[in-house]
């Protein structure tokens, strides 16, 4: 009741607020009043915007480190409790943004910033605005510090198999990574990081392997491991990659047949693994299912690489489809059964889709 | 299973605008705007819209225009932003009153919202998102103004966020996430651009989406949440892919979340109800053409009749 109280005392506050710009307000309403009752109302309500807004608007006159370093603490606090408060989040990044154009040293806030998404995403699992925050910052970082990001990531998301935003996140990461070296005109360094680059996918595909086949059955993994090959294929396939003296084609094609041999294996294990009490092998089958439609439509080559006849070893993909999920044998048939024209139409479609370009977005 | 329970949810959505002074409607104030349009289209819906006053839901929705920007605000003397002002405009639509309006100002609100880049601003502060974008869309389109903004760019901005899987995020490289794509999808279909969507790779998007208990969910590995019923299902009616998923569990999945006693729609079975998930459960059985409900336009959010009466009247 005492809060319900004061709330209604409260409210008023965004009222007032608006004749800010009258030339008097500040005798009648100043600044730090706003701030204080503010705050009070904030603690009780976190997603009241216009309550956010009158802060940004006193910080506006006179913005200074120290009470925009101590604006970042109150929407930590209220973060802490509300994670999903997504005006929290926005009013975080409105700060961190006049940090950014007044006192311009960001490295310490980023690294500080992206460790406390870190602690809400272990209260608050697969939050999208705490993710999004985290994967914001990554425009303000260094080449170092999104290396170091990765690293620190690595065992967090070994502990959490099943948090799509962490494996996006890395994603994220890598992508920015391989954009800065794609950026790299000087052809040497531009070879170096090619080859840096292809070794650093395959890491991360060694390394999702292994996470598959300990967690059976985990939606995240299998999705990461789509984005991963698709990444490796399209980097190791682009024409002006294989110009580059680090590779030759011949090495290329021979590497892809081997990529394309070990995922299809790997595919084959995963269907054929013998029923368990948990169903976890029935998943596992699912996703791996999947896996081989997303390889078969999102992934087109030319002819050269006798991709399709790869594929077909494993097995027909509609029947692997309709025996591992029936239950979506509506979306198998209509996906699979269409007309030759409209499914060439689709296969260009996909093929647009292979530069590097894309792959940010 | 049972049956839609009519009755009961039209007077779930009148007692929650009685009850305006308790401590959860205080703490909800900021975005009474949404919730009005929520309430009122639902009891559209269930064709029982006329068990309102609207000349008081006019008086109210009024008073909170802000006359200085142009813009709505969630409830009375608070801030204006592209959410509430959408609401609004959706409001006026639907209860056939956009004449109030001083629709040059509030265009000129929306459109001046829109930055460099071709993406919108939620409000003055700057946030940026997809869903603001699909907000000044379908206002701009309601209120048939679309020429003040630079079309091209609003759309390339949101092509920019569309990712690999065919999904699209609150901005590039975000997420794929059901409800953005609603937004995406929703705006890119008002201004003719569907053209640009892969409608086989978004469509197993979404339909991957459905989980074993029927329910869709918002992203993978979540629970189903009625909410993605409306969602997910919009745009793969947009799209032209809803003949891909098994519609029969998921409006089971939606009716076994009704409170049979006391009305509304929750998340999931047994959680507690309100309006959001009311609104979201019956928009969705509509958009599953269940039998006594009004079908809706899954691009503009509105009763199919009230959409063609934008259209095709003069005004």
């Amino acid at each position: 009741m005492e809060a319900r109280r004061s709330y209604k005392s409260l409210i008023n506050v965004p009222k007032r607020r608006n004749s800010l710009n009258a030339t008097n307000f500040e005798s009648q309403f100043p600044g730090t009043d706003i701030m204080k009752h503010s705050r009070s109302l904030l603690i009780l309500s976190p997603d009241f915007g216009s309550v956010w807004n009158s802060r940004k608007m006193v910080l506006s006159r006179e913005p200074n480190l120290a009470l925009l370093i101590d604006e970042l603490n109150l929407s930590m606090l209220i973060l802490s409790y509300s994670p999903k408060s997504e005006q929290s989040w926005s009013h975080r990044r409105w700060v961190i943004k006049k940090i950014a154009e007044k006192f311009h040293d960001l490295y310490d806030i980023i690294g500080k910033e992206s460790e406390f998404v870190k602690r809400i995403a272990e209260k608050s699992k697969m939050n999208y605005r705490a993710w999004d925050h985290r994967c914001w910052l990554i425009l303000y970082m260094n080449q170092g510090q999104m290396l170091d990001e990765l690293d620190k990531s690595r065992n967090w998301s070994e502990l959490h198999v099943a948090d799509n935003c962490c494996y996006h996140y890395r994603r994220r990461l890598m992508l920015n990574l391989l954009e800065d070296s794609s950026l790299k005109d000087d052809e040497q360094k531009s070879s170096f990081y090619m080859c840096h680059s292809v070794d650093m996918l395959k890491e991360e595909l060694k390394w999702n392997l292994h996470l598959i086949k300990t967690y059976m059955g985990r939606e995240a993994l299998w999705i990461h491991r789509r984005h991963l090959s698709y990444y490796l294929i399209s980097r190791i396939t682009n024409p002006i990659e294989i110009s580059s003296p680090c590779k030759v084609q011949l090495e290329m094609i021979s590497a892809l047949h081997c990529f394309l041999g070990e995922e299809m294996e790997l595919v084959h294990t995963c269907l054929n693994i013998p029923a368990d009490e948990f169903d976890d092998a029935r998943a596992q089958a699912q996703h791996a299912a999947t896996y081989l439609l997303w390889i078969s439509k999102k992934i087109v080559l030319s002819p050269e690489y006798r991709f399709q006849e790869k594929l077909m070893e494993v097995g027909d993909l509609k029947t692997i489809l309709m025996n591992t999920s029936p239950e979506k044998s509506l979306t198998w048939e209509r996906l699979l059964d269409q007309s030759p024209a409209e499914s060439e139409k689709n296969h260009l479609n996909f093929q647009t889709s292979t530069s590097m370009r894309d792959l940010k977005g | 299973m049972g049956e839609l329970k009519v009755d009961k949810h039209v007077q779930y959505i009148l007692s929650v605008e009685k009850k305006k002074d308790s401590f959860e409607a205080l703490v909800m104030e900021h975005l009474r705007m949404n919730g009005a349009y929520w309430g009122l289209t639902t009891l559209d819906l269930l064709q029982n819209v006329a068990s309102v006053d609207q000349e008081e839901v006019i008086s109210w929705l009024m008073s909170c225009w802000d006359r200085e920007s142009g813009g709505f605000a969630g409830a009375i003397g608070l801030d204006p932003h592209l959410l509430y002002t959408l609401s609004a405009v959706q409001i006026l639509a639907l209860l056939n009153r956009l004449d109030v309006l001083d629709i040059e100002m509030i265009s000129e609100y929306v459109a001046g919202l829109q930055n460099e880049d071709g993406s919108f601003s939620g409000d003055m502060w700057g946030e940026i998102d997809t869903r603001f974008s699909y907000c000044a869309i379908c206002c701009l389109s309601i209120l048939r103004r679309m020429d003040k903004i630079n079309l091209g760019k609003a759309v390339n901005y949101i092509l920019s966020c569309k990712n690999l899987d065919g999904g699209f995020g609150a901005t590039p490289g975000g997420e794929s996430h059901a409800g953005q794509i609603f937004c995406c999808v929703g705006a890119l279909s008002i201004t003719g651009s569907l053209h640009h969507v892969d409608r086989d790779l978004l469509g197993w998007w979404l339909c991957e989406r459905q989980c074993t208990d029927g329910g869709l969910n918002g992203r993978p590995e979540k629970l189903a949440d009625v909410c993605y019923s409306w969602w997910v299902l919009s745009s793969l009616i947009m799209i032209d892919r809803v003949h891909w998923i098994d519609k029969s569990k998921l409006t089971e999945y939606i009716l076994n979340c009704q409170d049979s006693e006391n009305g509304g729609i929750s998340d999931r079975p047994d959680n507690a109800v309100d309006v959001f998930h009311t609104y979201f459960g019956v928009a969705g059985l509509s958009l599953m053409e269940y039998p006594g409900l009004k079908p809706i336009d899954p691009a503009y959010a509105l009763p199919i009749d009230v959409v063609n009466r934008i259209f095709f009247s003069k005004f």
